[in-house]
């Protein structure tokens, strides 16, 4: 048996409505193509089983659009067929994204029973009028009701996600409802700043958003909220120790993991691929089957996409495939790496690569360093508050050429 | 030897636009040595620069044979012309290979400043000069309004003129008639000792350059020792021929009155000077001919290479266009903010823009040019002049005793609706009203002695906005005055931007100083720290903006592990940063130093 871990991903696209800042591909569609797509999901794990069913599967993330909005008969379909088909660890953690407002007691349990046993909360703010501005469904109360059944459940890894840099926010709803949330002592809590992306509803509208200073303020101010019960390990998420969510560090790590649905994107044997983005396709595919040898060729590098354009060229099956180079290798190992704030281990980098990490980026770690922007201590380089809040600006250095 | 009364030399003179090169084409077409399938759209303009442009850049001929109504072949060699004021100097030399001219003129449109100008260019070489009204199938057509205007305003002789639609071809027949019967033919004497002029030239990579010319006076074959008389170079020419249609047709002699090109294993077009006089080396006739001028370049810019290791590329490619340009001037240069690159010399705007594209589009670099300026006279105090290219060099203010500026006397037609604005433009670009004739009721011609660096810029642009296109402009350069010319400087972070600094009339400096800033405070992005823009005079600070520093970049977000997305959202931010100079620690946009072109704000 092969002992190599995997991560496993799985794409729920489906939403009660699209939040107006949501750029990523979901929608909201009816019971017929939510039927036809875990039927297509379901024959993608059997393929895929074909090739990594004997790895063993150490984090499974269920996400999404809204994975809480299918029919529970529905989840249960494709978690069992994932069981069936896939080595799943006993100490396994699986996670589920779900929204307050899609929740009720029977989906709980059933999650429970299902062997998910993370859940991560969308909450985004605890203000009403922020939540209607956003587009959200549901209101605090609402949320209330779905973190205590969770925990009544009996579940006790629990996420709360929040934004901060919304429109409407002051610095004070933020740290009242940061406050909040902390009373409620959940395992992890993930604080994502707005980004108003090119193709949302935002996009065009006049927005009431606060300034940079105080959104930088808000972030700033997250650490002595929290205090010591929680430490940032990453630059958007905090945990109580031991809680740091395993799938997500996968991504930071550069460790293998598959990702199955509609826009999935996977990685292993330093290639990345991306299923197609479009849900008819995606469908169709898996109608007609067996293509796990030629998937695995190409993942192997024993073809190549051009000789197979049923697999990339027509955008079919993958949007994206892509054999990383070794000089894509030790940029994502930066700019994946600096996301925690443990940061990058210089030896480690040296031994994967052998090359030293100031032969490769010297220049660029001495200037943001002189920036303040950077930092060394012992054997760890890792981005300071500063180069946190300008995250983009140094991870950029390390890209391209 | 070719009989000189079948010759008809001519070139067709109009106002951008009245359909000059489409009258070319039909005239190739009609005249049968290019069958339809073989016609490009614009068979005169090869340069793929020229086809967008709509306009002529480089001088062509074209040799065709006509057979006329009475019986006879004649052979019309048509002279194409450059359009554009830039390009005076290059049209007159063009005009002087001629016997005649037609000129065009839109029967919609009129009259416009470059009829005006060229017609009187025409004139002035004593060419024949006959009008043809084009575009007579417009709904708009007026032909016997301009046919009056014609007459009235130039003294031509219209009523007859051919009423045409080059773009339908209406009316050419009577085009080709009236070229037999209205252009002179050509009386050089063919036994006199050899007088040719120079009327354009290209490099070519396997015969060296290609010198067009017409022969006044003798005789020109393989084995003649040539000799260049303003440029005193001689060369031994090893072919001669005729135009067909961008080809050349090599051909055992020409003659007095004929139009073609020679070679000689010529390395340079600097030694084929436009204008120039070939004569025979051992029997040279006893005067050049009228008209030589050394080109000079009335517009200069720094051009930079966007990345500083391109520096011998963008040396090898200027040397390139140079070979065929002789009105390109280059000299190294270097500035503290852009490195390593050439101060370089234009006949104009239009000129550098073009040289600039071919640069990017031809050889492939990215460039970083600063504004362009003109050559400025600076009188010091021990009585020395200097030549002024590039307003870094500006001696210390104290050692200067005055400074003088090119002045241009330029024409402005314009329809009367919008003469207010027009003289408002002129008066801001430090205009000298001359004065005003009336075309006719609605249309007027205004005549301004203008300072050549005000109209540099976006004069053009201005123009054409504030007379919603009407405004047609022409000028000359006048000459030099005294003028009361000051430094501005920028300074970026507290460092001054040589490459930013330009000189100005110290009555605009502080609006100009202070565009400036605004302008620059747009392109320069925001830092880890507030990056003030000042403008100075003479050390002395007169406007002022600041960029703020940025707290926030950051997009942590990244679903599902889409490495790739993320990933190429870091390419397209590097990219952005590439694009950029590093003056002290701060980074200039490229676009920041063309930013003082554009601060014409009543667009």
């Amino acid at each position: 048996m092969n002992h190599k871990k995997i991560g496993i991903y799985i794409h729920i696209p489906f939403c009660v409505r699209k939040c107006n800042y949501c750029d990523f591909n979901s929608f909201d569609t009816d019971l017929e193509t939510k039927i036809n797509y875990i039927n297509a999901l379901c024959a993608e794990i059997l393929e895929y089983a074909h090739i990594f069913g004997d790895y063993s599967v150490d984090t499974v993330f269920i996400g999404g659009g809204t994975p809480s909005i299918l029919p529970v008969e529905l989840t249960r379909q494709f978690m069992d067929c994932l069981f069936k088909n896939f080595n799943i660890d006993t100490n396994a953690e699986i996670s589920m994204e779900a929204n307050p407002g899609t929740l009720d007691l029977n989906k709980i349990k059933t999650y429970k029973e299902l062997g998910i046993n993370r859940i991560s909360l969308g909450l985004q703010s605890t203000v009403s009028k922020e939540l209607k501005v956003l587009g959200r469904i549901h209101d605090y109360e609402t949320f209330l009701d779905s973190f205590r059944m969770l925990r009544e459940a009996g579940f006790k890894n629990i996420n709360i996600d929040l934004m901060n840099g919304i429109p409407e926010q002051t610095y004070d709803s933020f740290i009242k409802g940061l406050k909040m949330i902390k009373e409620l002592n959940p395992e992890h809590i993930s604080i994502y700043s707005l980004i108003v992306e090119e193709g949302t509803p935002f996009y065009n509208q006049k927005l009431n958003l606060p300034d940079e200073d105080e959104e930088r303020k808000m972030v700033h101010s997250i650490p002595l909220i929290l205090g010591d019960e929680y430490h940032q390990y990453e630059i958007s998420n905090y945990s109580k120790k031991g809680f740091e969510c395993r799938h997500n560090i996968k991504y930071w790590r550069r460790e293998e993991y598959l990702g199955l649905g509609l826009s999935a994107a996977s990685f292993i044997n330093e290639t990345r691929f991306k299923n197609t983005d479009n849900i008819r396709d995606y469908i169709s595919l898996f109608k007609k089957s067996g293509s796990s040898d030629i998937i695995k060729d190409l993942i192997d590098g024993k073809l190549t996409t051009k000789e197979n354009p049923k697999f990339y060229d027509n955008n079919i099956r993958f949007s994206e495939f892509e054999h990383l180079s070794n000089d894509d290798k030790m940029s994502e190992y930066m700019f994946l790496g600096l996301r925690m704030n443990e940061g990058i281990c210089i030896s480690e980098f040296e031994k994967t690569f052998g090359i030293s990490i100031y032969q490769k980026y010297g220049d660029k770690i001495n200037l943001h360093i002189g920036e303040g922007l950077l930092d060394i201590y012992e054997d760890h380089l890792f981005l300071t508050e500063k180069g946190r809040d300008l995250a983009n600006y140094v991870w950029s250095d390390f890209v391209g050429d | 030897m070719t009989d000189q009364s079948k010759i008809r030399n001519f070139c067709i003179v109009a106002h951008i636009d009245h359909g000059k090169s489409t009258l070319a084409d039909r005239i190739i077409e009609s005249t049968g040595l290019l069958t339809s399938r073989e016609m490009q759209a614009q068979v005169l303009d090869n340069m793929d620069l020229e086809r967008e442009r709509g306009i002529t850049i480089k001088s062509q001929a074209v040799r065709t044979v006509y057979k006329a109504k009475d019986g006879n072949e004649y052979i019309f060699n048509l002279i194409d012309t450059p359009g554009h004021v830039d390009f005076n100097y290059e049209v007159s030399r063009s005009l002087a290979a001629c016997d005649g001219a037609i000129l065009v003129v839109d029967a919609a449109q009129g009259i416009e400043a470059q009829t005006l100008a060229n017609v009187y260019l025409a004139l002035d070489h004593n060419l024949d000069v006959f009008p043809v009204i084009n575009k007579i199938d417009l709904p708009s057509a007026d032909p016997q309004r301009v046919i009056d205007e014609i007459e009235d305003v130039i003294g031509l002789e219209a009523q007859d003129a051919p009423l045409i639609s080059a773009k339908n071809g209406i009316g050419i027949d009577e085009v080709l008639e009236a070229i037999v019967h209205k252009i002179p033919a050509p009386k050089g004497d063919p036994n006199a000792p050899l007088k040719a002029l120079i009327f354009d030239s290209i490099y070519d990579s396997y015969k060296g350059v290609i010198v067009f010319c017409r022969l006044m006076d003798g005789k020109i074959s393989k084995g003649t020792n040539v000799l260049m008389m303003a440029t005193k170079a001689s060369f031994e020419v090893v072919e001669v021929g005729t135009f067909g249609a961008g080809q050349f047709f090599p051909c055992d002699e020409l003659s007095a009155g004929m139009v073609g090109y020679f070679t000689a294993s010529i390395k340079n077009v600097r030694d084929t000077a436009v204008g120039d006089t070939v004569t025979e080396a051992k029997n040279p006739c006893k005067e050049p001919l009228p008209g030589y001028k050394k080109v000079l370049s009335m517009v200069y810019c720094g051009v930079y290479p966007a990345d500083g290791a391109k520096y011998p590329d963008l040396r090898d490619a200027l040397e390139k266009l140079q070979l065929n340009d002789a009105s390109l001037n280059y000299e190294p240069e270097t500035s503290i903010a852009l490195g390593f690159g050439f101060r370089c010399g234009f006949l104009g705007l239009l000129h550098l823009e073009i040289v600039q594209e071919r640069l990017e589009r031809e050889y492939n670099l990215d460039l970083v040019t600063t504004a362009p300026g003109v050559v400025y006279h600076v009188y010091t105090t021990d009585g020395e002049m200097i030549e002024l290219t590039n307003p870094s060099n500006l001696p210390d203010p104290s050692t200067i005793d005055y400074m003088e500026e090119p002045i241009v006397s330029a024409e402005i037609m314009v329809t009367t609706e919008f003469i207010g604005s027009i003289m408002e433009l002129c008066q801001e670009r430090r205009g000298r009203y001359l004065g005003m004739e009336y075309m006719e009721e609605t249309r007027a011609l205004l005549k301004y002695e203008l300072p050549l660096n005000e109209i540099i810029y976006d004069f053009f642009d201005a123009l054409k906005s504030r007379s919603k296109g009407y405004a047609s402009f022409d000028y000359d350069l006048k000459g030099y005055e005294k003028s009361e010319l000051i430094k501005l400087d920028i300074l970026v972070n507290h460092e001054e931007v040589d490459a930013l600094s330009f000189i100005v009339h110290k009555d605009t400096a502080y609006e100009r100083g202070r565009k400036m800033c605004e302008k620059l405070k747009e392109e320069i992005p925001r830092h880890l720290f507030e990056i003030p823009i000042q403008a100075a005079v003479g050390g002395k600070i007169i406007a002022r903006e600041t960029v703020k520093a940025y707290r926030k970049d950051v997009l942590a977000k990244c679903y599902g592990g889409d490495i790739t997305r993320k990933k190429k959202l870091l390419e397209k931010q590097k990219e952005g940063k590439k694009r950029m100079r590093q003056i002290g620690n701060v980074e200039i946009p490229q676009a920041a130093f063309m930013s003082v072109l554009k601060l014409d704000d009543k667009k």
